[in-house]
């Protein structure tokens, strides 16, 4: 009974902190991204540079605000609540743009850090290209990891939790979500040219 | 000359006329008596309200200057937590602009690199 008893304490333990230790790494990731997700090269050489960084009380709140508004669907509310942290990072060049050199270390960078790529594309006529990674934990998709370069512009976008590729895919079609006042051109850009196909 | 002296001057003139009249000597010096009584006691200030010193009164004061007070602290601050609300309703409004924000283009690149990557299947959709 005397060495029973310890073992049970000890795998008691080890399951506690591998049930903590998932969401933990995760929350974790969702979190230390915010500093990794800085590339250097691509930022000195940008004209323009967009960063948002969504995690924590401010994410929590606007998926509340988000939650709360009409059109939301089911789909989308579901894939929204478990999100916990979204990130971008654009970089808008008015001459020149950015080579394979500069976006290099974007890629490498998410190879490092355990990201697996899902779909990588490349328009021959145009210099466009677009790769899609994801994150998986546990044999589940925890994160997703999108990095497009075009002419003038590179944007990588990262997206940590579970995701719902489906739901996503109803977010870009422009439904799901409220219409709100998001006036960015890139988006109207990419459902022109998703139309114009 | 103020009141004390009148009331000497007035002490010395009765003395006087008490003296030289065949008036008891009693009287005078009771009328002397309550003279110098009706001088010594404190006159009574005109310009103080009667009610003034009781304790009531005083608090009643002290109760108004607190509402004043707190009313002036209102009209201080109502407008600072006004424009706190409106700052903070605005910064969550625009945070919630940047998750749609964000979740658009990433819907938007997810559907375009599928297109990209799977044009067939697209284009068998298309039909």
């Amino acid at each position: 009974m005397t060495k029973t008893y310890p073992l049970q304490v000890v795998v008691g333990i080890v399951v506690t902190l591998l049930a903590l230790a998932a969401p933990a790494s995760l929350q974790a990731q969702g979190q230390s991204d915010d500093a990794a997700l800085e590339f250097s090269d691509l930022e000195a050489k940008a004209d323009e540079v967009v960063k948002v960084n969504l995690w924590g009380r401010p994410l929590e709140q606007a998926k509340k605000l988000l939650g709360l508004r009409k059109n939301v669907t089911a789909s989308v509310r579901s894939f929204m609540s478990g999100l916990t942290a979204v990130y971008r990072r654009t970089y808008r060049f008015r001459k020149g743009g950015a080579s394979e050199d500069d976006v290099r270390p974007v890629h490498q960078q998410l190879a490092e850090d355990g990201w697996v790529p899902l779909i990588e594309a490349a328009d021959r006529d145009k210099p466009q290209s677009l790769s899609v990674y994801s994150y998986y934990d546990n044999d589940q998709v925890a994160g997703m990891t999108v990095v497009s370069t075009d002419s003038d512009e590179v944007t990588v976008l990262k997206i940590i939790g579970p995701v719902d590729f489906e739901a996503l895919s109803e977010i870009g079609s422009g439904l799901g979500l409220p219409v709100m006042n998001v006036a960015t051109t890139e988006i109207q850009e990419l459902s022109s040219q998703t139309t114009g196909r | 000359m103020s009141l004390w002296d009148d009331s000497r001057h007035l002490e010395e003139e009765l003395r006087r006329v008490m003296a030289r009249s065949q008036a008891p000597s009693g009287l005078g010096l009771r009328v002397m008596a309550r003279i110098r009584d009706e001088v010594r006691r404190p006159a009574a200030d005109p310009l103080q309200a009667p009610s003034s010193g009781k304790p009531w009164f005083r608090g009643g004061w002290a109760l108004a200057a607190c509402a004043c007070v707190a009313l002036l602290v209102t009209i201080y601050a109502w407008p600072r937590e006004e424009e706190g609300l409106q700052a903070h309703a605005a910064e969550m409004a625009e945070v919630e602009r940047e998750l749609v924000e964000v979740l658009q283009l990433a819907g938007s690149q997810w559907n375009r690199a599928q297109e990209l990557a799977f044009p067939i299947e697209q284009e068998k959709k298309h039909d």
